[in-house]
């Protein structure tokens, strides 16, 4: 019973933050359209942002987050100017081709991130050591500081994000966005400040995400790759375009996970993720989550 | 003049001219072993792609998972031959059997799902396989991968002291797909695929059977994959969970296609052309470069093709064109030089 409940808060903590990166994701995708490949290697650019402000400024990771935020927001805004805007201003090109343009630009956006990393840092893995060092226990169940304050940031980040979303103009503008782009570029939404703006928050999120991982998880140039498949995974299950599904997500996939690993194998904890997430495209591709009936 | 002009425009004609060129090149051309394995390489990897270009390029599903029949290919070969000590060819035909019932399994399931839903489902299912395979060690050999056993020059099973033979054999590897992709374009089936990408519904109101039309070319396309992953696998000698089914090799044989123009009948070839030498010639093992810098450069590369021309670079339109030959001058019966240009570029989001 210990070992459930044990195993079940790991998944939580975890899944907080696989929430909050997913939530940008799926924040990208739900406006822009574009499924970004380098999502997970924003993560680790996040990570290796509090490795490298810890070790030379000594900063802590949970201060961190302010400087990460903003290079990440800005990190964003240049991909999509740059690289993603550019595909839907090729003359003649279908949306489809466009579509299929910006994955394979966004993949070569994470090979890029991941072998300069690769470059400067070596393929050994770093980490913020000694910060939120204690563990406490509560009646049995063992639960790191590390990972506690980890996910209470990512849970009040994502309060926010959702409230800028329901509250502010810009968020309303979004959401206009996402439930009929045409009808909201039509009452005066300027839709190509939307997406560059929804961009940069997605990688904001995912930088802070990162930011806030590496205080318990080690990271190395190809961390990315396993958070790349994991926000997929999230961000189906959420309804892709949903944000509170996809932070609800996260942390059903935490606790998936996790389960598998205890129960199952170790290095099989991935098996059991990818086959809930196969099993919920083919049975339920609107998400778990989200109350709307497909459209396609 | 004219005569070469009109072979070249032809794509039979220009395909024989390349094959002839390939063939030649390491008389010519190739005079170290390096230059040798990256060439062969690049052919391998460019039938895998030509395999994936059938389903992907021409019918618009694509798939991130082709490494999972390069990967079986691979591995069904080597586990035949170092557990129960199969002949190597016998091995080969039985890795494209096992590719082809791959196929049909899991185009059953994935193939139902649209869009990118079915890039992702395939992306996930080459990292389960990439897992598994590196859980049942006992048979795989786990995460250290399957090395075959040496056998010097033995022809009978596929090892040859001369390593030009397998240059030769990658080659009429990658023509045989190029031929097979080719035919199928020209075909009826070719035709329903590229309704599909154009337009499910449509196709499927002018009576495409979508799925089955799908799950064909999802087998034909797993075929050159797996024979690419088998010679892969003869060739090197060795193999393991990442290069087998790892989300590089995944993502490779779709990006090669990419960079090339998909859907496109040269595409391919092309984007093997230019991007596997790229990232073997700059390999930190074999060269002075640190590593990383190898996919840095080719990062960057496919960036600035992409950012040029989205379509890849057979979607290029080059500012010095042919003059238009005066009406009456082409010849009748001339075939289209880029097929796959004349789908209509309207197509829906799934």
């Amino acid at each position: 019973m210990t070992t459930l409940v044990q195993t079940l808060v790991s998944g939580i903590l975890v899944g907080g933050l696989y929430g909050l990166f997913s939530s940008g994701l799926t924040l990208i995708f739900g406006i822009t359209r574009v499924i970004n490949f380098a999502h997970g290697d924003f993560v680790t650019l996040g990570m290796y942002g509090a490795v490298l402000l810890f070790a030379s400024a000594g900063l802590s990771p949970l201060i961190g987050i302010v400087p990460v935020a903003i290079i990440s927001f800005v990190l964003g805004l240049i991909v999509y100017r740059v690289i993603v805007r550019r595909t839907l201003s090729v003359k003649g090109i279908s949306a489809v081709d466009a579509q299929h343009g910006q994955l394979v630009l966004t993949l070569a956006v994470s090979i890029l991130i991941s072998n300069v990393l690769l470059m400067i840092f070596g393929p050994s893995p770093q980490a913020v050591q000694g910060v939120l060092p204690a563990v406490y226990d509560v009646f049995g169940v063992y639960i790191a500081q590390a990972r506690l304050v980890s996910f209470v940031i990512a849970l009040v980040v994502f309060l926010l994000l959702y409230l800028a979303l329901q509250r502010t103009l810009y968020g309303k503008a979004i959401r206009a966005t996402v439930d009929d782009r045409d009808m909201a570029s039509m009452v005066g939404v300027d839709p190509d400040k939307v997406y560059a703006v929804s961009f940069s928050v997605g990688i904001m999120l995912t930088g802070v995400a990162g930011c806030v991982l590496a205080t318990y998880y080690p990271v190395t140039p190809t961390t990315g790759a396993g958070f790349l498949i994991i926000a997929f995974v999230t961000v189906v299950m959420g309804g892709l375009g949903n944000v509170v599904g996809a932070f609800v997500a996260g942390l059903l996939v935490g606790i998936i996970q996790q389960v598998t690993a205890i129960y199952v194998a170790v290095d099989l904890q991935d098996v059991g993720l990818f086959l809930v997430f196969v099993l919920v495209l083919v049975l339920r591709p609107q998400g778990i989550l989200s109350g709307r009936r497909a459209s396609a | 003049m004219n005569a070469v002009t009109r072979l070249l425009r032809s794509t039979g004609g220009l395909g024989l001219v390349v094959l002839v060129l390939v063939a030649s090149l390491p008389l010519w051309f190739i005079q170290t072993n390096f230059v040798l394995s990256v060439a062969t390489l690049t052919l391998i990897f460019m039938a895998a792609s030509l395999g994936w270009n059938v389903i992907s390029g021409f019918g618009g599903q694509i798939s991130f998972g082709h490494s999972i029949f390069f990967g079986l290919g691979a591995y069904t070969t080597a586990i035949l031959q170092v557990h129960y000590h199969l002949n190597a060819y016998l091995g080969v035909l039985l890795g494209v059997v096992v590719a082809v019932v791959l196929a049909v399994l899991l185009g059953a399931v994935t193939l139902r799902l649209r869009g990118i839903y079915f890039s992702l489902a395939t992306f996930a299912l080459t990292l389960v396989f990439a897992i598994l395979t590196g859980h049942y060690e006992g048979f795989t050999g786990g995460e250290v991968g399957l090395t075959l056993p040496l056998l010097g020059d033995a022809p009978g099973e596929f090892s040859f002291e001369n390593k030009v033979t397998f240059y030769w054999i990658a080659m009429i590897l990658a023509a045989l797909a190029f031929v097979a992709t080719w035919l199928v374009l020209r075909s009826r089936l070719g035709l329903q695929l590229r309704a599909i990408q154009a337009d499910q519904e449509a196709a499927q109101a002018s009576g495409v059977l979508a799925f089955r039309v799908k799950l064909t070319g999802l087998v034909i396309s797993a075929v050159p994959a797996a024979l690419a992953g088998s010679v892969y696998m003869q060739y090197v000698g060795f193999i393991d969970p990442d290069s087998a089914f790892g989300a590089t090799v995944a993502t490779q044989i779709a990006v090669i296609a990419f960079v090339g123009g998909a859907g496109k009948l040269w595409g391919p070839v092309v984007g093997a052309v230019i991007l596997v030498p790229l990232q073997q010639l700059l390999n930190s093992s074999l060269s002075a470069y640190p590593a990383g810098f190898n996919l840095v450069v080719y990062a960057l590369v496919v960036l600035v093709i992409l950012w040029i021309e989205p379509r890849g670079i057979m979607s290029m339109r080059f500012r010095r064109r042919r003059a238009r030959p005066p009406t009456g001058a082409a010849p009748p019966g001339e075939p289209d030089p880029e097929p796959a240009a004349a789908v209509p570029s309207s197509r829906e989001a799934g």
